[in-house]
């Protein structure tokens, strides 16, 4: 079917979008065009503000407003610990538990060879680096339940020991294969209280 | 029990309905006359999924558009499905609860005559059935195997990072090792069964064996990550990993004979056929659902005393389908159902 090219570019750009596909690409499309034109415009411009003013934390690369996220700003979290995850919204999972006080490591993912993706794809070496300026006590691998998440956690711990920080590895429970932003706050705050040393 | 099916444009049938009873049902007719078409109908319909795994379009018969099945199944109160297969899926009308079908076909001599990977192919099969959970123990320890196969892989083109194969030992040990837990616990459940039918029918004992390349070190992990760690030079020159129940074998022995070696083709095929009927008591038991048995081409290749044998065996069962090419005497008593040139599409 051909589109007037507003509608034609509104569908393309929306089936770039993760997990939408064409025919979910024009169902959003002509439920935009039958939305307040008011509603239209608050979904653009916070598309772009967020863009605009969400970037990556320098220290731990999480999402941030200025230079550092929320987190690695605030004096009160204890700077000693810190919990490595692979991606910023498992820092949402962590943080519901109310159980954990330290500071974060988003690695951007998990080792993958199938998927060609390494260490070198990882903020690996950022995290190394903190271990040795940042005066770090522990390092608590909180990766996805995976196998992926867990051989990530044992590459880590190889590199991280030697260095003579304490590595631990949050406790099982968590279903197989899962992910952590699944994981409900009880099942998680009792796998970080349960955390054992690598 | 299964009352009645019928079948529209599925496979070689045009149009037509059977009507089974209880017990021994046999299916009678020359070959290409649908027999295997008919009882994979039941197991269509019963399993909801295709016997090789091939796609369901495929039992569409050639130059029409959509096949139809039905089923009416008893037992309590009367149940009926039906299934209409086009290029498009499939639409499923009604459910059945409580019953399900275990296929024999000759082929399964291969689990005998045929490698290693056969028999680990027929194992993990029929250990799926009878242990919940072995599905997700054996899909995380491939995507293991595979994850740091490629990571050997890395290593020996000389781009990759050793600490890295060694990351996923502990996982290899881990899943590995419930592999390899799990697939003896259900051999033994099935060797029970085995051994009650081959006890009945005086052809020695059964014994089907597991050899694991990762050796007893049940509940000790440390040791086996070490016996990996030992392969690493090897399997780095091979490319692969050279340890784990991917590496397994499953011997038979019957009567203190290799089932794969000393074993006559007829012997091959009752072992195989023990393998079905006790994999389908297993699941009986395990599950409490009635398990039909679909047993194609099951009586050829036998004497006139194994055909007694594996008949007197089958009628024990709630209801059994059985196919062969031409009337036996032995079949005297039985429901039989003819097929005709007329059920030809
Ligand atoms: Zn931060």
């Amino acid at each position: 079917m051909l589109y007037a090219p507003p509608i034609a570019r509104l569908v393309e750009e929306l089936s770039k979008l993760p997990g939408i596909g064409q025919k979910t690409a024009q169902r959003l499309t002509f439920h935009l065009l039958k939305v307040p034109q008011e509603e239209a415009r608050a979904l653009a411009e916070a598309i772009v503000e967020a863009r605009e003013k969400v970037a990556f934390c320098a220290r731990c690369f999480n999402f941030a407003q200025g230079e550092l996220c929320e987190f690695c700003a605030n004096p009160r979290r204890d700077p000693s610990l810190v919990c490595v995850v692979e991606r910023p919204q498992d820092i949402v999972a962590v943080e519901r538990t109310g159980e954990f006080r330290g500071l974060y490591h988003v690695l951007g993912g998990a080792i993958s060879p199938i998927d060609g993706i390494g260490p070198e794809d990882l903020k690996v070496r950022e995290l190394l680096e903190r271990v040795r300026k940042d005066g770090v006590s522990e390092v608590i691998m909180a990766t996805n339940p995976r196998v992926e998440g867990e051989a990530t956690a044992a590459y880590l711990a190889g590199l991280l020991k030697p260095l003579g920080v304490k590595v631990t590895r949050i406790a099982s429970g968590i279903p197989v294969g899962g992910d952590l932003e699944y994981a409900d706050e009880i099942t998680l705050g009792r796998a970080l209280k349960g955390r054992l040393e690598l | 029990m299964i009352e009645e099916v019928y079948l529209k444009d599925f496979r070689n049938y045009e149009e037509a309905g059977f009507r089974f009873s209880k017990g021994l049902n046999a299916i009678i007719g020359d070959n290409g006359l649908g027999k295997t078409n008919l009882l994979e109908a039941l197991f269509f319909l019963l399993q909801g999924k295709t016997m090789r795994g091939s796609e369901p379009k495929e039992l569409v018969r050639w130059g029409t558009e959509k096949a139809q099945l039905g089923i009416k199944v008893s037992g309590g109160a009367a149940v009926e499905k039906r299934i209409e297969i086009c290029e498009e899926g499939r639409k499923e009308k009604g459910k059945l609860g409580g019953i399900r079908a275990v296929f024999f076909k000759p082929d399964d001599i291969w689990m005998i005559k045929g490698g290693p990977e056969s028999r680990r192919k027929y194992l993990d099969e029929a250990v799926v059935e009878i242990k919940r959970g072995f599905r997700v123990t054996l899909r995380e320890y491939h995507r293991v195997l595979r994850q740091r196969n490629e990571a050997i892989r890395a290593v020996k083109r000389g781009s990759g990072d050793i600490g890295l194969v060694r990351s996923w030992n502990p996982l290899l040990a881990r899943w590995g090792r419930m592999v390899v837990e799990e697939r003896a616990e259900g051999l033994k459940e099935l060797e029970k069964e085995m051994d009650a039918t081959t006890g009945r029918w005086g052809v020695g004992k059964l014994e089907a064996r597991l050899y694991s390349s990762m050796g007893d070190f049940f509940g000790e992990e440390d040791k086996l990550i070490r016996k990996i760690e030992r392969m690493e030079s090897a399997e780095i020159g091979r490319g692969m990993t050279l340890i784990g129940p991917h590496r397994d074998e499953v011997i038979f022995n019957l009567g203190g004979r290799s089932a794969r070696r000393d074993c006559s083709q007829g012997e091959q095929k009752l072992i195989a056929m023990v393998w079905k009927m006790a994999l389908a008591e297993t699941i009986a038991r395990n599950t409490r659902e009635k398990v039909i048995l679909l047993m194609d081409d099951c009586l050829s290749e036998l004497d006139r005393r194994n055909r007694l044998l594996v008949l007197r065996e089958l009628e024990k069962w709630e209801q059994v389908f059985v196919t062969h090419a031409e009337d036996l005497e032995e079949l005297k008593g039985f429901n039989k159902i003819f097929l005709g040139r007329e059920n030809r599409g």
